[in-house]
């Protein structure tokens, strides 16, 4: 019997071959449809989730009207509180000191400036000469330095030489060229090898004689009890899309905005972010997921609720067929099923193909544009069944007595 | 009563009426709310798009490197620099060729000085007069200034020396041996003040002790446009130093002292104005770290017209107390094609004077409307050629309508910070290769994009993917109407028949058919199209984000005060009442297109054969 | 035999209660045509649905060989016992002529070339040219089309033949032939042929004469 009803789907089909063509072909645009638009949500997405890495979104703290992002006064709790958060990384720090140095006990001390730093990255002109690692250097927290070979020269110093530094932690005036000192300790610092700066000075930023590790400075702040300052600090933000989450703890932390209008200071209180490639670009993309989310229930519900109205159609108008069969004596559920095979044989193909030139043309993987074929099959078939339960009610008598 | 018949009859197939009515009413829906997401999606993408630029600057690579040797006075050795060496300089000109493509054709950028007496440049620069001396100096004793000799100060010209000091050390630290100088003798010198303790031998010197060192003089560095050097009428000066004898100051020599330092008291009243194409060309401008805060960007039509408008920095606007819509004069003097102003506030690396000997005269003087102030976000260790300056005023290249041929103080080859391009996203490697066909050597191009390039494969599957659904939903649409008219019509062929032979003309039933059917589209085109219209508006309505930033906050963003680049971020996404019309107009065309085919094809048939039963197209 | 109890049969709709069928008794015996006469309206087709198992009475039983409907798989009934052959044909319309007359032994499960070997039996018993074996419904004539669907209830072969009306759609020729066939059935063949006309010229050639007048049975001969 299930022979017999294949064989006659199979005529069915043959002998409406236009009409089951269009429908074959309206089924693969259907699912062609659905599969590119699933596919365009995918390629948004993919687009956008590429974009931290791609954009990568930096940031410096500066003063008030932005006009400095060096010589000034950055609370360290503040700057360590963010850092723990996790929201940053690749953090880029800089501190400041000054010493008085006498090579002997005789000698009028000289005053000595030195700079801390957590890596030499971004001055690509500050180069160790002998340093294979500097990046190990300056992670650490050793009382260790990389003193300039004029210094050397100066002191007739060598690598390995002690430097016993009275230091002093300064910092700038308001007016250019005003500092302020204050004592902080005796410190004994190794040289751990030499450097020939050929670093572009402003007026704001005195050449360092010395480059220590800015762990160790935050250590000997710790022992004298004193709050520790940065010179600068410059970041980067490490999940640009949690973008709000990070500048919510900057605003909690206490940070600012750069106002302009302000007058020039050296309190290091303003964030800058330089995020306007990403934030356009990641804007720009999300309206367009939001907007593909947004009209994906209209357009598949229209999509799909066509396909089950063409399917419910379809098997309407042969009423007059089912009938007959009944009329001969075929079970019912052998006829619908005949009707139901016949919508599926052309359907399912049609829905097939439709998937593989989606696979083809889209970037689609092979699961989502199953996901998506088995979602338009379903309600195609509700159409049929909606079909063919409508066809189980119809009057075999009334149908075949009917006179034309 | 032909038109109701066809009423009646439709009304008594409820289902397939319904259906059909149902199926356009989809069809119709699917098409607005497709084209208005296409619509809408293509607008995004073009905002997408406008986030990023891609700028080229051009570098010339040097012919050579030599090596030359300075002289370090405080080392007592020679210290070995690098040179570099061209042996021509290619001119602006090779960059226009074909395929180039540009949006902004290449532009060579010189800075010009322009000096007003009203300007306030605040502390940007040190007073030149403490640090700039031009003065009568005699040794005490004959010597040569290798190292910093005692001079008796005669007569100060220009500048601010202690008020009561007679008694100053000179040295020049740049030769090893320098010409001598005798005590008998006045020397005429322009000098720069150093720490004494630079000097070998004086490390320990107090660092409040000073050393006069040679300073630029009244030698000229004057170039044409050629970048060819303009002979200085009277020759470069020997060592830095001239001595003063009778009648000096009535010689043209002499004379240019007196310009020399007219010179000198401009520059503290000196800013650097940069003429260009396109504010992006500027790299400051295009890699963030200077943005428009207050007004708005010169527009790309008043770049073109070289409209006298200017942005002015921040600090600048803030002392001269200037506002988006004051005027500022903007006399220029000099133009300087080789470098680019430091964050010194050094704007002069050249001589002072032009080729007669005389204080550079301005070409240009205008009156300049402000439109926008922009902020330049921090100083950097390692500042670059690409860094905008202090009270730096960009200008529109256009907008300068006199030759600047006889002011320029100095020439050189192309450098990335001075010479840049822009052309569309996505065609570097186009324009590398139309440039690889040129067959011209000596210039290195650098791109910046912004990172498009690698998103650009991304940008490319999300245009293809919307053009694919725009075509297969029109396919789709077309080919569902075609079914179901299909199905509608030619299942009414018995009806045709029994029309036609009961009289009806061929005109008549292709009415009784049709103006059913067009009933159906008319309601269900108009229901699709509103439907889909209000659909678009309200969801929109309720989930785009009205922010400027988006979801993203702009709070501490560089840009945020930015208005131009906020307005380009805004998409309009509101659906025309055009749009429904458009919609229902598609509709109702393609409905009875398809329609009016079906019913041409039921006329056809031979109305005898259909009503025995012979004829029916299944 | 087909017995006919006490059978009544209303139908009802939205508006209206109508009962079609009151209280009709009769049998139908093997080897006997029969014409069931009467006006339009009178229930004539609906007693016919009900012989033919396609629906069943609302009161009264009906028999098959004994055996009551109601008792059997009707489905069966109509696949094997009785078959209808109708005034509009209802010939399948994407079938051919041999398909069609294939139909009711393919769907009793026979190979299909013991099914047409049968098919072709059944197709010779009526006459019908070969030319026509291919085509479809809507490439026939009238005659031609009953032809088909005489052929296709003798494949079948279940011994039970209804007609509704078989030669409304028909020239007088056609029709002769086909109550010639008919008779044919019933005589030759031993079938019971049930035979609804309005033509009296029909009902005189049948065996037994039932009349129903508003749904109420009758035997005598047509008027």
């Amino acid at each position: 019997m299930l022979k017999f009803q294949v064989f006659l789907s199979c005529i069915h089909i043959k002998r409406q071959l236009p009409k089951n063509i269009l429908v074959f072909v309206v089924c693969a645009a259907m699912v062609f449809f659905l599969c590119s638009y699933a596919s365009s949500i995918q390629s948004n997405q993919e687009q956008l989730n590429s974009l931290p890495e791609i954009l990568p979104v930096s940031g410096f703290i500066s003063n008030l009207n932005g006009s400095r992002n060096l010589g000034l006064l950055i609370s360290g709790s503040m700057v360590d509180s963010l850092e723990a958060s996790g929201f940053l990384k690749d953090m880029l720090y800089t501190t400041r000191m000054a010493a008085t140095y006498a090579a002997k006990e005789t000698e009028k001390p000289k005053i000595v400036y030195l700079m801390g730093y957590n890596t030499l990255t971004p001055y690509p002109s500050i180069r160790p000469d002998n340093l294979k690692d500097s990046e190990v250097f300056f992670k650490g927290q050793n009382a260790q330095c990389i003193a300039s070979r004029r210094f050397l020269a100066q002191y007739h110093l060598s690598i390995g030489d002690p430097v016993k530094l009275d230091l002093y932690w300064y910092q700038f005036g308001e007016v250019p060229g005003q500092m302020t000192y204050e004592h902080l300790a005796q410190r004994t610092l190794i040289i751990a090898d030499s450097f020939d700066s050929s670093v572009v000075t402003t007026d704001l930023i005195q050449l360092p004689d010395i480059l220590f590790p800015i762990g160790w400075a935050k250590k000997t702040f710790a022992e004298c009890d004193s709050p520790f300052y940065y010179d600068s600090v410059s970041f980067r933000i490490k999940d640009p899309m949690k973008m709000n989450d990070a500048k919510a703890l900057m605003k909690a932390q206490g940070l600012l905005s750069v106002n302009p209008q302000a007058s020039d200071s050296i309190s290091g209180s303003t964030v800058v972010i330089n995020d306007e490639t990403f934030i356009r670009s990641a804007t720009s993309i999300q309206n367009n997921l939001t907007l593909l989310w947004m009209f994906l229930p209209a357009l598949t519900t229209a999509i799909l609720l066509a396909s089950a109205v063409m399917a419910h159609l379809m098997m309407h108008s042969r009423r007059g067929e089912f009938a007959v069969m009944r009329s001969l004596g075929m079970p019912k559920q052998a006829c619908l099923r005949v009707y139901l095979m016949e919508s599926m044989l052309v359907a399912f193909p049609g829905g097939i193909v439709g998937m593989v030139a989606a696979l083809l043309f889209t970037a689609l993987p092979f699961s989502a544009s199953m996901a998506v074929l088995a979602v338009f099959y379903l309600f195609y078939l509700l159409g049929a069944f909606i079909a063919v339960r409508m066809l189980s009610r119809v009057s075999v008598a009334a149908m075949l007595f009917a006179v034309d | 009563m032909v038109v109701k018949n066809s009423l009646r009859q439709m009304l008594r197939t409820p289902v397939k009426t319904v259906s059909f009515l149902l199926l356009i009413t989809l069809t119709a829906l699917f098409l607005s709310v497709g084209a208005n997401l296409l619509l809408f999606t293509r607008k995004s993408l073009e905002t997408y798009e406008k986030s990023f630029k891609t700028i080229g600057t051009v570098q010339q690579q040097p012919k050579m490197l030599k090596e030359y040797a300075m002289w370090d006075q405080s080392q007592q050795t020679y210290s070995y620099g690098t040179q570099s060496v061209y042996d021509r300089l290619i001119p602006l000109s090779v960059l226009d060729f074909a395929d180039a493509n540009y949006i902004h054709p290449p532009e060579k950028r010189p800075f010009y000085g322009a000096y007003d007496e009203n300007y306030n440049i605040g502390n940007f620069y040190q007073s030149n007069d403490t640090q700039w001396i031009i003065l009568e100096l005699s040794p005490t004793e004959d010597c040569i200034p290798s190292n910093p000799v005692p001079m008796k100060v005669k007569r100060v010209l220009y500048g601010k020396i202690g008020e009561y000091t007679k008694d100053v050390l000179f040295c020049d630290p740049d030769v090893e041996k320098p010409q001598p100088m005798f005590a008998d003798k006045t020397y005429i010198l322009s000098v720069n003040v150093v720490a004494l303790s630079s000097f070998y031998g004086y490390e320990d010197q107090n660092a409040f002790d000073t050393v006069l060192v040679p300073a630029a003089g009244v030698e000229s560095t004057q170039y044409d446009q050629t970048g060819a050097q303009v002979p200085d009428l009277y020759g470069a000066e020997a060592d830095g130093w001239e001595e003063v004898t009778e009648g000096y100051f009535d010689t043209p020599r002499g004379q240019r002292w007196e310009e020399l330092i007219k010179s000198i008291k401009r520059l503290p009243k000196t800013i650097p104005v940069i003429p260009t194409n396109a504010t992006q060309l500027l790299m400051a401008f295009y890699s963030g770290s200077a943005n428009i805060t207050e007004g708005r960007d010169i527009s790309p039509e008043e770049y073109a017209k070289g409209v006298k408008v200017c942005l002015v920095e921040r600090q600048f606007a803030q002392y001269n107390r200037i506002a988006p819509g004051d005027t500022l004069p903007l006399p220029l003097y000099f133009a300087d094609y080789l470098h680019t102003p430091m964050v010194t506030g050094n704007l002069y690396y050249g001589g002072l004077l032009n080729a007669q000997g005389k204080a550079y005269p301005v070409f240009e003087d205008s009156a300049y409307t402000v439109v926008g102030i922009y902020d330049i976000y921090g100083s950097s260790y390692e500042s670059t050629d690409f860094d905008l300056v202090g009270n730096t005023v960009i200008i529109p290249a256009a907008s300068v309508k006199n030759s600047d041929e006889q002011n320029i103080i100095a020439w050189g080859p192309m450098r990335a910070a001075t010479t840049s391009f822009e052309i569309p996203n996505g065609t570097i490697d186009q324009f590398e290769e139309a440039w690889n066909r040129q067959g011209i050597d000596g210039l290195k191009f650098t791109f910046y994009d912004k990172g498009y390039s690698r998103l650009k494969q991304g940008m490319d599957r999300i245009h293809t993917i919307s053009l694919i659904l725009l075509l297969i939903g029109a396919v789709v649409m077309v080919l569902v109407l075609t079914l179901f008219t299909f199905l509608f019509i030619i299942k009414n062929q018995k009806r045709t028949a029994i029309e036609r032979s009961l009289g009806y003309r061929k005109r008549q039933c292709a009415a009784s058919l049709l103006s059913g059917m067009l009933l159906i589209l008319v309601i269900g085109s108009a229901i699709g199209a509103c439907g889909g219209a209000w659909f678009c508006n309200t969801v929109i309505d309720r989930n785009m984000s009205a922010s400027e930033g988006g979801s993203f906050d702009l709070a501490y963003s560089s840009w945020a005060n930015d208005t131009d680049k906020l307005a380009e971020m805004r998409l309009d996404l509101n659906s025309a009442g055009m749009g429904v019309l458009i919609t229902f107009c598609l509709s109702m065309a393609t409905g009875t297109l398809i329609a009016g085919v079906g019913v041409r094809r039921n006329l056809k048939a031979e109305p005898m054969l259909l009503l025995s039963g012979k004829g029916d197209s299944e | 035999m087909l017995e006919v109890q006490n059978v009544s049969y209303t139908y009802a709709n939205r508006y209206q209660t109508n009962e079609v069928l009151h209280e009709v008794s009769c049998t139908f015996e093997q080897g006997q045509m029969y014409a069931i006469i009467g006006p339009s309206g009178s229930g004539k087709t609906t007693l016919l649905s009900l012989l033919a198992g396609l629906d069943l009475p609302t009161k009264g039983e009906i028999l098959v060989d004994g055996k009551l409907m109601t008792s059997m798989d009707r489905d069966t009934y109509r696949r094997d016992t009785a078959s209808v052959i109708y005034q509009s044909f209802n010939l399948f319309p994407l079938l051919t002529a041999m398909e069609n007359v294939m139909f009711p032994l393919q769907l009793r499960g026979k190979p299909m070339a013991e099914a047409k070997t049968e098919a072709m039996k059944c197709i010779e018993s009526v006459n019908l040219k070969e030319s026509v074996l291919n085509q479809r419904p809507q490439r026939m004539s009238g005659g031609e089309q009953q032809r088909v669907a005489i052929a296709r209830a003798l494949a079948a072969g279940g011994g039970i033949l209804l007609a509704d009306e078989p030669t409304g759609n028909l020239d007088a020729a056609n029709g002769e032939a086909v109550v010639a066939i008919l008779k044919k059935l019933a005589h030759e063949k031993d079938y019971i042929v049930v035979v609804i006309t309005h033509n009296t010229s029909i009902a005189e050639q049948a065996d037994v004469v039932y009349r129903i007048v508003d749904g109420r049975l009758s035997t005598g001969a047509a008027e």
